[in-house]
């Protein structure tokens, strides 16, 4: 038998089995608190900012439309919710008029030579993501360790596409300098 | 089912977590886009209202008069509805940047997407008349507030810009009776600019852009107030006529009846 899409779970607890999104709940347990550890590069509350994503989710579940793809919906839940954490604690800036957001970028896209150096550079990449700022950090996990493609990161973090990948490639040279730094 | 779906489950079956309707959702996106109907409507009618105020002042010929002109322009852009306009285009601009088609661009384009938008619809909505019907109707209907709205927009003119009947000519200016009511002396030079075959006659309508000082207008600029606003005006002519005589006259009383062709000279 095969296994539900969390799409087709999702469409059963609309129709108002509740219990079947504690099976949601299973499957994005782990990637929530590993977005939000990194995201928010703390400990402290991440399982109440993780509990609080999934009751919104469930909350807002009929405004989800089940033709589409679950966990960008679910991702854009929890960037907000992350985002709402680091302005409480004054960290983070709104971010709406920044320049990348603001002006038109040159389109960065993948080659298969970053691909080969991404597989290579993830686990250091991990080990220092802490040094980036929350704007370059977010792109780096939503993209290399949650694999979401660049428009499904423009839609979770509702940010023009090209400014995804300019972030990307600028939160990749920030990391190689320090990489660079440390080897050095 | 691990600790933290057993308590989000239990949170629900205890009724601490409720899933909104459908129609929520539904009636949310409905009145987003009501709002975003009206503020769209709102930022049409403002711009639009802003040209026929310039229109019907004719202060939006003013930059043609150089530097000074120009001046007048600025001082008198009635910079209160801008302002609110400018609110409304920045809530416009909130209300569609919750779309996939607005986010997914870079900022400047939907800004620049809604200020085109809004320009282009009032651009259109003056050319057909529509603040002219509005006012006519406001008159014949005695619209309480609308009347009033349309009135005030007759007199958003700044000082020095006068708009009136000629009802005499002489040596070195003209006598204006104004819209308002008032008679000054407009006091016309070398640096005076006026179109090409202006009629500077008794009984023509026209504009007139300069400095007031009491009960003259020292003219930078002299325009037909029924004017093609098409016809171009070149910058460097001048008015001529009046050039041999400059001495001021010292009373109002009409020395000159006929009408007078001022030919402009080219310098």
């Amino acid at each position: 038998m095969t296994e539900r899409t969390d799409e087709e779970i999702a469409a059963v607890v609309q129709a108002g089995n509740i219990y079947d999104f504690g099976e949601l709940v299973l499957r994005y347990e782990p990637k929530m608190m590993r977005y939000a550890r990194k995201f928010l590069s703390c400990q402290e509350d991440i399982e109440d900012l993780v509990q609080d994503v999934f009751i919104k989710a469930y909350s807002n579940l009929q405004s989800f439309d089940t033709s589409l793809r679950f966990s960008p919906w679910l991702y854009r839940i929890a960037h907000n919710t992350f985002v709402n954490e680091l302005k409480r604690k004054s960290r983070f800036s709104l971010g709406v008029f920044e320049a990348d957001v603001l002006l038109p970028q040159l389109p960065a896209k993948e080659s298969s030579d970053d691909q080969v150096l991404e597989t290579e550079l993830k686990g250091e990449m991990e080990l220092h993501l802490a040094k980036l700022a929350p704007k370059y950090r977010e792109v780096i996990i939503l993209h290399y360790f949650d694999e979401f493609s660049y428009q499904e990161i423009s839609d979770i973090m509702q940010i023009p596409i090209t400014t995804v990948g300019v972030r990307i490639l600028r939160a990749k040279n920030k990391l190689k300098q320090t990489l660079k730094k440390l080897y050095e | 089912m691990n600790n933290l779906a057993s308590k989000i489950i239990q949170k629900i079956k205890d009724g601490e977590v409720n899933m909104q309707p459908r129609w929520h959702f539904v009636f949310k996106t409905a009145l987003m886009m009501v709002g975003i109907v009206i503020v769209s409507l709102v930022a049409v009618y403002l711009f639009s209202f802003v040209i026929f105020t310039l229109h019907k002042s004719g202060l939006w010929l003013a930059p043609q008069f150089g530097y000074r002109g120009m001046m007048m322009f600025v001082v008198g852009t009635p910079w209160l509805l801008l302002s609110i306009l400018g609110l409304f285009i920045l809530l416009l601009y909130i209300l569609v940047s919750h779309f996939s088609f607005s986010y997914r661009k870079p900022l400047v384009y939907s800004m620049v997407g809604v200020v085109l938008f809004v320009i282009m619809v009032s651009s259109l909505i003056q050319f057909y008349g529509f603040h002219e019907r509005m006012q006519s109707f406001s008159e014949q209907h005695h619209v309480p507030g609308l009347r009033s709205f349309y009135q005030d927009s007759d007199q958003q003119r700044p000082p020095g810009m006068v708009q009136g009947k000629i009802i005499g000519v002489r040596a070195g200016g003209f006598v204006l009776d104004t819209d308002s009511e008032e008679e000054l002396l407009v006091d016309v030079s070398r640096e005076t600019k006026m179109p090409p075959d202006v009629v500077i006659s008794i009984g023509a309508e026209v504009l007139v852009f300069g400095e007031r000082k009491e009960d003259t207008v020292y003219a930078f600029g002299v325009r037909p107030a029924t004017v093609d606003n098409h016809r171009q005006f070149r910058p460097n002519m001048r008015r001529g006529d009046f050039d041999s005589e400059m001495n001021r006259p010292q009373s109002f009383k009409n020395d000159q009846t006929e009408p007078v062709l001022v030919n402009p000279v080219i310098e």
